[in-house]
């Protein structure tokens, strides 16, 4: 087979065209304040319920076995990975 | 064999010009498109065949040596390869495509690269991480050209009438000397296309002596231009039509949920459209999202404002608490006592008993951020049963994977597409942005972007352990070290996928604990219980760095209590020129590849100490306030050493003159990325060492931005960094390249420090530990 070129060409630029005008209208073209990318250490609207758990030690694990039979198979997953590949 | 690029396919990446990504939609489109290019066929998988065995083919999804996956042969003689692996600085997506043309005799001017999509069936494993590109794929790329090239040397020879041995193919043409007759490869396409590829074991691959670009550093990164130009395309880039922009408040704690919140607030913000909680897993759940509460906007900064108004209240959970000097103190008492034995050679406790002097070292790491240039960020569309993705990935085919099972939808169904990654370090092995992405636009029935800012990066990201490493050596009346005891304790990137957790995993010892190389008659190495309390994951050079910072500054510990110079000292632990014997290690853990092809090999190791001493200039003498410091270590199956200068002037001022690294990485394809990823290890040692400490209190990361991790600027940069490549063997396999000039810089600094002013670093960072 040989291939047209030439309406290869003109093909593939009208698709970049298009492509353009759509991304050029896609965001908002006024950028956002610059103080907005900087956003407070901690959020003025944010705390935390008081907590109970005990301090965190070298001894005792905290996380917890999941339930969720995806998650558990990710995991499981991971771990044979890791366990014979490192990676 | 046609994959070029239907641009309609890919969207957002309409300004990509010599780099291109592939997909497999657009493969086939392309196909039935053009039709004009060779060798494409069915894609079909061969396990590569390598003069020297590697772990490549025990990666998920191993190698694959094809020619028609990975070549095309475009009518006009444009070659198209394809790179499988991710872009983010260390230039493999040119090194690898080189080495098929190389082989194949193109003409690398008239060669463009393609990026590959996500798909490991095809392409075979694509985790561009544990520095293995090269490593694993120097041969099967090498097969691959050499397979293009015996098929266009058969097309012409049929072509001619005569035998296959009368041709060759020399710089994009196949010539028949006896006749003077010569055929560009673009003519011979279509014909070659129609060959069988040839089998690997009978494949003649090019005399070394004939290369003419591998090992040559002469190739400019096909990146290049792009990046140094601004006209780079990384994953924030990527604009679809009708997309939506996300940021997301996760939790701040590791393990915590949102208890309530109020979005009112942030839906007043001009721009915002939507605010919705999202779903997280409970911890440790491998990479999925952490969840929070997403705001939805017209734009990213619009969707941050919207974030900042929020009011939400959070269940911090179980790691409420973690506070990370208390956590310190908690990692070195359990230095000081007896840990799980993972490598024992003779009597430690009977030598340390018998020995004339006993030197105790022990050092802190504190946690890392890995703070990429470019921060976490993915844009996904996702329409009923399909999905595509736009994201800065290392794992390009295991995030199709965890994509596809957290929509739940077959595999088949997701297109990763891998921008250029704006630094990765790691970080973006781990796909949780680009399933936030899918979920988000799954949920909202639109493309969404979602965006982590920087203060995201730092806080909710996956860190660098935090460890304690304590090291027990004891001497004779000579000055020999009889003695050598080594506890590490650390959290384990293994808790962020088991939950019960509480000892390092094999790949983690086997970072310079158990290989400790040392010729050293007493050795016991031991591994104390560490839980985690945030989310651990892979750091460029993972547990190598507490490690050399370790064994490498108790070098100088015991060169300086012995009254001997570092390098001696170093060389005479080293000790004498033998492959290590680690039969006292259960699972040793050789970076994944087979110990005969990779041993321990300490006539590398001291080669390297030797040349940096050498062209550094060891010994010689410094102006007042200066000190030289070096230190070795293997890593990633290659061999380092590093020398650094310092000068600390009298109010405790720290500079670095100069750095020098000798590096031993086995056969290698482009020595100026060599010479890059140095000097880039270099700032980047140089930064953790000053600065680097992400800490905690009351569960949560202190650290935001670069005023409080900083990196290190121009200013504090290494003023000269030289660098030296052993010229490699003619059998010497390849070894990694991008991490392992990381772990030895710190040890070689602190070294330097105390030979300049006396005092020794045991903590880092160093911080203003030399203004005291």
């Amino acid at each position: 087979m040989k291939p047209n070129a030439t309406a290869l060409a003109v093909s593939l630029l009208s698709s970049m065209l298009l492509l353009n005008t759509e991304a050029a209208t896609a965001e908002t073209p006024s950028p956002p304040s610059t103080t907005a990318t900087r956003p407070a250490t901690t959020p003025p609207g944010q705390t935390s319920l008081p907590n109970q758990s005990p301090p965190a030690t070298t001894t005792q694990t905290t996380g917890e076995a999941s339930r969720d039979p995806m998650v558990k198979k990710m995991n499981e997953d991971e771990k044979q990975k890791v366990d014979t590949k490192g990676k | 064999m046609n994959i070029r690029t239907n641009p309609g396919k890919f969207r957002g990446f309409e300004q990509y010009i010599r780099v291109e990504n592939v997909s497999r939609r657009s493969v086939l489109k392309g196909l039935g498109l053009a039709g004009g290019f060779v060798l494409a066929a069915p894609v079909m998988s061969r396990t590569a065949f390598a003069a020297y065995e590697t772990g490549a083919d025990k990666m998920p999804h191993g190698t694959v040596v094809d020619p028609r996956v990975f070549v095309a042969i475009a009518p006009d003689g444009v070659v198209t390869i394809v790179a499988h692996r991710a872009e983010m600085g260390t230039g493999v997506r040119t090194s690898l495509p080189l080495i098929v043309a190389e082989e194949m005799e193109a003409d690398w001017s008239r060669v463009r690269v393609q990026q590959a999509h996500g798909d490991e069936v095809k392409f075979g494993n694509q985790d561009t991480d544990g520095s293995r590109s090269t490593r694993h794929y120097l041969m099967p790329m090498r097969q691959i050209g050499a397979s293009a090239r015996t098929m266009l040397e058969t097309a012409a020879a049929k072509r001619w009438g005569v035998p296959a041995t009368e041709v060759k193919a020399v710089n994009h043409e196949v010539v028949h000397s006896a006749s003077g007759r010569r055929i560009g490869f673009g003519d011979l396409a279509a014909d070659a296309a129609k060959e069988s590829v040839p089998s690997v074991e009978g494949l003649k691959l090019k005399d070394p002596k004939d290369f003419r670009y591998l090992g040559k550093g002469q190739i400019s990164i096909v990146d290049l231009r792009d990046i140094t130009v601004g006209a780079a395309r990384y994953g924030a880039d990527v604009r679809l039509p009708g997309m939506k922009y996300a940021v997301i408040a996760r939790p701040p704690v590791t393990g915590g949920k949102v208890a309530s919140f109020d979005g009112a607030e942030a839906m007043k913000v001009s721009g915002v459209e939507k605010v919705m909680e999202v779903r997280g897993w409970p911890w440790p759940s491998k990479f999925q999202p952490l969840g929070g509460v997403a705001v939805i906007a017209r734009n990213t900064g619009a969707a941050i404002k919207g974030r900042d108004a929020l009011k939400i209240v959070w269940d911090d959970g179980a790691n409420g608490k973690y506070d990370s000097v208390a956590y310190r103190a908690e990692l070195e008492a359990a230095a000081r006592k007896p840990g799980l034995v993972v490598r024992k050679e003779g009597d430690v406790e009977a030598a340390l008993k018998g020995a004339d002097k006993v030197i105790v070292g022990e050092y802190y790491l504190p946690h890392l951020a890995h703070v990429a240039m470019e921060t976490p960020v993915a844009v996904a569309d996702v329409k009923g049963d399909k999905a595509e993705i736009w994201a800065p990935v290392q794992s390009a085919g295991g995030t199709r994977e965890d994509v596809a099972k957290s929509l739940g939808i077959p595999e088949d169904n997701v297109t990763v597409n891998v921008t250029l990654l704006g630094g990765g370090f790691g970080r973006k092995s781990k796909c949780d942005y680009a399933i936030e992405a899918a979920l988000l636009s799954k949920e909202l029935g639109a493309p969404v972007k979602v965006q982590w800012t920087r203060e995201d990066d730092v806080r909710n990201g996956f860190l660098h352990t935090v460890s304690v490493e304590r090291i027990e050596a004891g001497l004779d009346k000579s000055g020999k070290v009889t003695a050598w005891r080594h506890r590490s304790v650390a959290p384990s990137i293994a808790s962020t996928f088991d939950a019960g957790t509480l000892h390092q995993a094999p790949f983690e010892l086997g970072m310079g604990l158990v290989d400790m190389p040392f010729e050293i008659a007493n050795v016991q190495c031991e591994n104390p219980e560490a839980a985690a309390h945030a989310r651990i994951g892979w750091f460029r050079s993972v547990s190598n760095i507490p490690r050399a910072f370790a064994v490498q500054s108790m070098v100088g510990e015991l060169a300086h209590a012995t009254n001997r110079d570092q390098k001696t000292m170093l060389l005479e632990l080293i000790g004498s020129p033998r492959i290590v014997k680690l039969d006292s290690v259960k699972d040793l853990w050789n970076y994944g590849e087979p110990y005969d092809s990779y041993p321990i090999d300490t006539a590398r190791l001291r080669k390297v100490v030797e040349l940096v001493a050498d062209k550094g200039g060891w010994g010689r003498s410094v102006p007042k306030g200066h000190g030289l410091g070096i230190a070795a270590h293997r890593s990633f199956v290659s061999y380092i050493a590093t020398i650094v200068e310092v000068a600390v002037d009298d109010k405790g001022k720290l500079t670095v003159p100069r750095v020098d690294t000798a590096i031993d990485c086995g056969t290698y394809v482009n020595p100026e990325r060599i010479q890059s990823q140095i000097e880039g290890t270099a700032i980047m040692g140089l930064s953790l060492a000053k600065h680097g400490a992400i800490t905690f209190k009351d569960g949560k990361v202190q650290q935001g931005n670069f005023d409080d991790f900083p990196v290190i600027r121009i200013d504090e940069a290494p003023a000269v960094t030289n660098v030296y490549i052993v010229p490699p063997g003619p059998d010497t396999p390849p070894s990694g390249v991008g991490e392992p000039g990381v772990p030895p810089f710190a040890p070689a600094l602190i070294n330097a420090i105390f030979a300049a002013t006396g005092k020794r670093i045991r903590a880092l960072p160093i911080g203003k530990q030399l203004e005291a």
